[in-house]
């Protein structure tokens, strides 16, 4: 039988069980709302028992319990969710970032309105018309140029914000990539704790929760894969890329004296497509490796630059055969309508393309008529401008016009005026804007949709994570009330223990 | 499956998002009475809707063509009205020429009629419309018609011939349809094509030789010259008459094409524009039941997450 003085110590424990029991739901609470948090449970065990060997009987009756003792500190976590989540979050990542600028290429073109460049391109026909029964108005060609500059200021304005964007883009990825950095060096320091604390015996729960709350925020800029290593640490390896040696690229390594790699990006330095490029080097000295994540931001917004480039090139591939089609027609080498802007480049893109400035500094220089010069057409004969006009329906070789190796021209034998005879493969050139516009909508509708998607997908494994993880306010203070009442009943033991001790010393001896 | 008070309140928010998105989605379509503001909306009917405001487009220009040339077919036409009566007072002139009571006065007044009817002549063919000379072809700047005095004080007509005169404009009336409409001074001055009778060809081809040959035999009174008058010239003025009524009918019927296109022309629009409206414009009745359902949607998710955010286990402690 034991003595009163252990009943005090199985008290003692019970309290100081219940008081950490207390201070975990306490922090549980205090960290209702943070980010990343996972709800800890303190769990009790018994202490080793006491058996109680006697001088009168070994047998006794059972082993009597010494009390109760806090064996660890767990958080609750489901680590497969947090694998699908940060798998998510890559596509959600890399779709995010197309939308960002496809919505932005959208707002350029600006499209469907009245004032975009297809409701131009309409206008410089209907100018033509209107000249072409009217040459001897001088107001009907200042209407030409007029409108033909306000369709090639649009242009240029379009290709300008087009290339504004590019820069925009290697803005937010040099952004991205000190995000990267940063969150890679926060996590290698993060992984050197852990590692120490588990060395210590001790679980560093919050510390692996504000890890994963990292490595939650680096799966939207990259794709990674998380290797586990001993006490508690992790590698992290760059997916989707090998180091010159075909090895694999790690980002964070348990080992510190293992080399890791980290991002740089250096904006148009493709040499083929200028477009910028990333890169992975590690601190050991070796040599630097191209890398293109293969989900995330990162990945979004590097496929956009070839985006945007397309879409440069489809309104360069515009501009020139409106400037082809139109300068072939008017067949004046000296005074051709469209010019490049840029004398260091005779080649017309969306950029440079211009109305000719001796026409818009003399508009009756315009040949409208059948004349092989302007001297040599009549004052009311708008047969050439005619003829312009009616490129709006002919079905150019746009898709083509880059290569050059196009043929447009051909002479009617009839007249003097060169016509443009459409091609079955062609299109017209307010057509293939339409066009334009119409794969650049699909594009973003897709972006947007996949977008959505992936949030309906992440705020359900949010819930299963919530659900596992999350604190629940009304469970805590039940089980505050559970603990509180256990402390008092404990209190309640010690108060009464001594009640019993009060018998024996003060009352037994009078 | 553990629910927690940061789930709630995280459904919550995610829903009303979505609400508010609806809202917003409808809002922006009753405001705009479109249905398509970006063309992501929608990429099939936003490019059918640029495809058909460019149709459009394109169809208003072949209207304003259109009524401007059928301008230009009226103002030929009356021309060619004014061509007619001068001929038919110059056929009447030379048909009692014939009269045998006539003498040598009288054949001198008929000749400073038909002098003043040879500058009358020339005026029509100089007529001018919208800075134009409608007889004038491609160099309808100039005028394609002269008349002058010559020593015998006959007024002789002249083809001033600039370079573009026989020249024919065109017009674009639709899609790929051009069309020539004007007649040009020596279509109606040269005859040549259209005999009087096929038994007895003109022998004068041309206006101009015409008109000096009538003067000419008038001026000198000699049985010679009346017969002349009688019957070459009168065969030649009636010829030409019936160039100029040819030419006439030929411009009625591109004046009746003219209508034709221009109804064409506006039915298309018509259409076109009920196609547009049908592929852009919101069913406002639709909208407005979607808006009313969107809204108590909202209404009603506010409501039931106040109630259920709002209390927990402490209010009963």
């Amino acid at each position: 039988m034991s003595g009163l003085f252990s009943t005090l110590n199985v008290s003692v424990r019970g309290m100081s069980a219940q008081q950490t029991a207390i201070d975990v739901t306490s922090h549980n609470i205090a960290n209702a709302n943070t980010d990343g948090y996972s709800r800890q449970t303190a769990t009790m065990e018994t202490t080793t028992p006491f058996g109680m060997p006697t001088m009168n009987s070994t047998v006794s009756p059972g082993q009597l319990g010494t009390g109760v003792q806090i064996s660890s500190i767990t958080r609750i976590r489901d680590s497969y969710l947090d694998y699908q989540v940060r798998a998510e979050n890559g596509t959600k990542g890399l779709y995010d970032g197309k939308e960002e600028f496809l919505s932005e290429i959208q707002t350029v073109f600006n499209e469907p309105s009245d004032t975009g460049v297809s409701t131009l391109i309409g206008k410089v026909y209907d100018s033509w018309q209107a000249l072409s029964t009217s040459p001897e108005l001088s107001s009907s060609r200042t209407v030409v140029v007029q409108q033909s500059k306000a369709l090639t200021d649009q242009l240029n304005s379009n290709y300008n914000q087009l290339e504004s964007l590019k820069t925009d883009s290697d803005g937010v990825i040099k952004q991205d990539v000190t995000d990267v950095n940063s969150i890679l060096n926060q996590l290698n320091d993060l992984n050197q704790q852990i590692i120490t604390v588990n060395v210590g015996g001790n679980k560093p729960n919050d510390l692996m929760d504000k890890r994963d709350l990292l490595e939650d925020q680096l799966s939207t800029k990259l794709g990674f894969t998380v290797v586990k290593t001993a006490y508690g640490g992790e590698d992290i390896k760059a997916t989707g890329v090998t180091d010159a040696n075909g090895g694999d690229v790690y980002l964070v390594k348990s080992n510190t004296t293992d080399p890791v790699s980290r991002l740089s990006y250096t904006a148009g330095a493709d040499t083929t497509d200028g477009y910028g490029v990333l890169q992975l080097k590690d601190n050991a000295g070796g040599s630097a490796v191209d890398y293109t994540p293969a989900t995330g931001e990162l990945n979004g917004y590097m496929s956009v630059q070839k985006d945007i480039d397309d879409y440069e090139g489809q309104l360069n591939n515009l501009a020139k055969s409106i400037a082809v089609s139109v300068n072939t027609v008017q067949d004046d080498t000296t005074n051709a309508f469209f010019v490049s802007s840029d004398s260091a480049q005779t080649e017309i893109t969306a950029g440079n393309i211009s109305v000719n400035q001796t026409i818009q500094d003399d508009v009756m220089s315009i040949n409208a008529g059948a004349g092989a010069t302007t001297a040599d057409s009549e004052a009311t004969d708008g047969s050439r401008a005619l003829a312009i006009a009616q490129l709006r329906n002919v079905k150019l070789n746009v898709q083509g016009i880059a290569d050059g190796t196009e043929s447009y021209s051909e002479t009617d034998p009839s007249t003097k005026i060169p016509t443009i005879t459409s091609s079955s493969a062609g299109m017209t050139t307010a057509g293939y804007f339409t066009d334009t516009v119409n794969k650049l909508a699909i594009q973003t509708q897709e972006a947007k949709r996949i977008s959505t998607n992936q949030d309906t997908l992440l705020s359900s494994l949010e819930t299963s994570r919530t659900s596992t993880s999350g604190v629940s306010l009304d469970e805590e203070m039940s089980n505050l009330i559970q603990f509180q009442h256990a402390y008092q009943a404990n209190a309640k033991i010690i108060s009464t223990v001594d009640e019993l001790l009060d018998v024996i010393i003060n009352g037994l001896k009078k | 499956m553990r629910i927690t008070n940061k789930m709630l309140a995280n459904n919550f928010l995610r829903d009303m998002n979505t609400n508010l998105n609806n809202l917003s989605t409808i809002q922006t379509q009753l405001s705009t009475g479109k249905q398509i503001n970006k063309a992501s909306d929608d990429p099939a009917k936003a490019s059918k809707i640029m495809q058909i405001y460019s149709d459009i487009d394109a169809n208003k220009q072949y209207n304003t063509n259109i009524t401007s040339t059928t301008n230009w077919l009226d103002m030929t036409d009356t021309a060619l009205g004014q061509v007619g009566d001068v001929a038919t007072r110059i056929q009447e002139l030379l048909v009692s020429a014939g009269n045998a009571g006539y003498g040598a006065d009288e054949k001198s007044a008929m000749k400073d009629e038909i002098n003043q009817k040879v500058g009358e002549l020339s005026q029509i063919l100089n007529t001018n419309f919208d800075g134009k000379y409608i007889f004038g072809g491609t160099s309808g700047t100039t005028k394609p018609t002269s008349s002058a005095v010559d020593e015998d004080s006959n007024t002789q007509l002249a083809l001033t011939g600039a370079p573009g005169s026989t020249s024919k404009l065109s017009v674009e009336v639709s899609q790929g349809v051009t069309m020539g409409y004007n007649v040009t001074a020596t279509d109606v001055t040269d005859f040549a094509k259209a005999p009087a009778t096929e038994t007895d060809p003109a022998t004068i081809t041309d206006l101009k030789s015409l008109l000096a040959d009538i003067t000419t035999n008038l001026g000198t009174d000699t049985s010679d010259s009346t017969t002349k008058l009688t019957n070459t010239d009168l065969t030649g003025i009636k010829a030409f008459m019936t160039n100029v009524l040819k030419l006439r009918s030929e411009v009625g019927a591109k004046q009746n094409a003219m209508t034709s296109a221009q109804s064409r022309n506006v039915d298309q629009n018509t259409n076109m524009t009920t196609i547009l409206s049908t592929t852009e414009d919101i069913d406002i009745t639709q909208k407005a039941m979607e808006y009313a359902t969107a809204q108590t949607v909202y209404t009603a998710s506010l409501q039931t997450s106040a109630k259920v955010l709002q209390p927990s286990l402490l209010d009963y402690l």
